[in-house]
């Protein structure tokens, strides 16, 4: 199919956007660079087939995050990635040394915790933003990172 | 919780250049299926389906939902992650007092409902907002509106837990249209669909 001149535009701008964020948040999920790519790349494309429109900036960042780790999570169900992402390879990343240990045991949370804690620690999103992301209740969201710091702490 | 080192390395982490590309020529590899072939082994069915809508529009009158979505992925009877958002309260309201000091942010299931006739709207738990230029007001479980044409109402649903089933009502001329809200714990998210409850 030909995209047209000003959805090639659109595509433009929402992919200089969120492409980075949504590879890293693939990546913490499914800790293997090809199926991140490979997730983010069926988001963006099921986003240029369904030309979808948002009404706030909002709803559309919430509508990438949540398909991406829908997505993923398709990804994990289907091929049974269960690959562990290693420290070299998040070195090769241009992540450095000192911190690449900490990434890597975050990595290693459980997806539900992992998920809120970037997005809240790493990403710079607030509880409320992050609850319309995941699809939970504010209070959820709390208690996921509550508890997912607490992983993290004993992890560490 | 992550110093300002390990978060700069975080964002160190960038998509590979070739992904924009690669999407680009998914796109122009992914070919729309010709009308004629879609239909031509499709005729018989549609033919089938046409007699069995005409007859269900016949029995049940013309005025039912005809449709609901949330962010707009329409509910069906496979249930459906949906999406939350924040809605600042405004108004004041006849039945919840909370809502009359400052403006209150609920977060909410916002649902785009296309009705063709009067449909009369309620839930079992938690809070129905309907939006429109003129008044914002809050309905409780047990209370109902009614709505006209296409309406956008918020459903909150605060307080609730993953163990609760929460249903929306909807009645438009006798017809009773139920949708259940349940949370999934393998998908974890709450999940809408049409049921026959």
């Amino acid at each position: 199919m030909i995209l047209s001149a000003d959805k090639k535009v659109a595509f433009e701008i929402v992919y200089n956007k969120y492409s980075n964020m949504l590879y890293r948040l693939a990546l913490s999920i499914l800790r293997n660079c090809e199926d991140a790519e490979d997730a983010v790349q069926t988001v963006f494309y099921k986003y240029l087939l369904k030309q979808i429109t948002f009404g706030t900036e909002e709803h559309e960042r919430a509508w990438f995050v949540r398909v991406t780790i829908n997505q993923c999570k398709d990804s994990m169900r289907r091929r049974k990635i269960r690959a562990a992402l290693p420290l070299d390879e998040i070195i090769d990343l241009g992540v450095y040394d000192d911190q690449s240990e900490t990434l890597s045991v975050l990595f290693a949370l459980p997806e539900k915790y992992k998920t809120v804690l970037i997005l809240y620690y790493m990403e710079g999103f607030k509880v409320e933003e992050i609850a319309m992301m995941v699809g939970l209740s504010k209070s959820a969201v709390k208690m996921r990172l509550s508890r997912g710091r607490e992983l993290l702490k004993n992890e560490l | 919780m992550f110093d300002r080192k390990t978060v700069d390395a975080y964002k160190e982490i960038r998509s590979p250049d070739r992904m924009k590309e690669n999407i680009l020529h998914m796109y122009k590899e992914h070919k729309k299926p010709s009308i004629y072939s879609q239909l031509k082994p499709m005729a018989g069915i549609a033919a089938c389906f046409l007699v069995v809508f005409t007859a269900a529009v016949l029995y049940f009158g013309s005025n039912t939902p005809l449709s609901i979505t949330n962010y707009g992925e329409k509910v069906s009877e496979t249930p459906m992650a949906v999406v939350f958002e924040d809605v600042s309260y405004s108004q004041n309201t006849q039945s919840i007092s909370m809502f009359r000091i400052g403006k209150p942010v609920l977060s909410c299931i916002g649902l785009n409902i296309d009705t063709d006739g009067q449909t009369e709207i309620s839930v079992s738990g938690g809070i129905l907002l309907s939006y429109n230029d003129e008044l914002d007001t809050a309905f409780y479980a047990g209370e109902s509106y009614v709505i006209d044409s296409s309406s956008l109402v918020y459903w909150s649903i605060d307080g609730f837990s993953e163990t609760d089933v929460l249903t929306l009502h909807l009645v438009t001329n006798g017809n009773t249209t139920n949708l259940s809200l349940t949370y999934d714990k393998d998908s974890e998210a709450w999940m809408l669909a049409y049921t026959n409850d």
